[in-house]
């Protein structure tokens, strides 16, 4: 089973405003998989996510909120194997939170991404080293995806993340909702990859995609089941 | 780094403003809107499209590549305890290397007349 690919990805921060649309500046292929990531200083803002090509919103794989900060919320959201592509620069990603707020953003197209895996967990903690829980995919060849959040000025340390590739790091003053995405692209089947930063709350949060096994696209197998682990 | 700083002034419909040349290397663009008439921004009537707008054939034509929508009046204070800010933003990502030595400028779009300015920032 060939692995997943990362195809490209680009970051965002704002504040004072309840919507948003980032743009892919490279094309976007037939089959992609879109992963979008959000954090957001406002509970209130939970946000729907379409796109101007394909039909349909995001689905939500997994979402957390900071136990000590309610009002800090993170989400997943996805398409898998989008069925239309786009020439570079025309395939734009859209978030409506319903609510003014300050948020980072990040979304990211991959390859070879066929169905979510239910492994999804959050965790959270104050130590220096953030890190979701370790979760196993069912099968190999996968996708981890993981992201993390503060509610504090302890900013992450820098943007070296642990067994993981960084993708993106916005707003690491917090001025509006800092953000820090990695992810894992593995035939192993457990990880735990993490990040680290200042003593301090913080909330991190882990997805799974699993590749196709004959590079067609799949149906979603089965629904996230999200699990907090509790204040480490 | 490339910077301009676009005063405030009373504005209405849809406005560009100047653009910059984003340096080599560029890793973010980055646009503060100014409303400085606290009324504007608590009136729930006023609102703003703001679009970070790049161009790759020195000016001619803009493209936008990251927008947002601000609504006055919402009650949001933000962590620095404004109420109703004006809108920020900021685009970053190793894949904006690619539109280095492209133009940056901002757009407006507002449909009742407030009071706005803006610094754009690329870097």
């Amino acid at each position: 089973m060939a692995l997943p690919g990362f195809s490209q990805g680009i970051g965002a921060t704002a504040g004072g405003v309840s919507s948003a649309n980032l743009l892919f500046s490279s094309a976007v292929a037939v089959g992609d998989s879109i992963i979008v990531h959000m954090a957001t200083n406002n509970s209130s803002g939970a946000a729907t996510v379409v796109d101007n090509v394909n039909a349909n919103t995001y689905a939500q794989a997994v979402k957390s909120t900071l136990a000590t900060s309610t009002n800090t919320v993170m989400q997943t959201f996805y398409k898998l194997a989008v069925s239309s592509g786009a020439a570079a620069s025309t395939y734009r990603v859209s978030m409506n939170f319903g609510a003014s707020l300050g948020y980072g953003a990040w979304i990211g197209a991959y390859t070879n991404l066929a169905t979510v895996s239910s492994v999804a967990s959050s965790s959270q903690g104050t130590s220096t080293r953030v890190q979701p829980p370790a979760v196993t995919s069912s099968a190999g060849s996968v996708l981890f995806t993981y992201i993390a959040t503060y509610d504090d000025l302890n900013n992450f340390a820098s943007t070296a993340v642990q067994g993981g590739t960084f993708r993106s790091l916005q707003d690491n003053a917090n001025a509006n909702q800092t953000l820090i995405v990695g992810d894992v692209i593995t035939s192993s089947l457990t990880v735990q990859p993490g990040f680290s930063k200042g003593a301090g709350g913080w909330v991190c949060h882990i997805a799974a995609f699993v590749a196709s096994t004959s590079g067609a696209a799949a149906a979603v197998l089965s629904p996230f089941r999200f699990v907090l682990m509790g204040v480490q | 780094m490339a910077q301009i700083t676009i005063p405030n002034a009373v504005r209405q419909g849809t406005v560009s403003t100047p653009s910059v040349v984003c340096p080599a290397g560029l890793s973010s663009a980055a646009i503060v809107v100014t409303m400085p008439n606290q009324s504007e921004r608590d009136d729930v009537g006023n609102t703003m499209e703001v679009r970070l707008e790049f161009s790759t054939d020195g000016g001619t034509t803009f493209k936008s590549y990251f927008t947002v929508g601000w609504q006055g009046g919402s009650g949001y204070v933000d962590k620095q305890g404004v109420r109703n800010p004006p809108a920020n933003m900021t685009l970053a990502g190793d894949s904006l290397g690619a539109l280095s030595g492209s133009r940056l400028r901002c757009t407006f779009v507002i449909p009742n007349a407030v009071t706005a300015g803006c610094v754009i920032t690329a870097l």
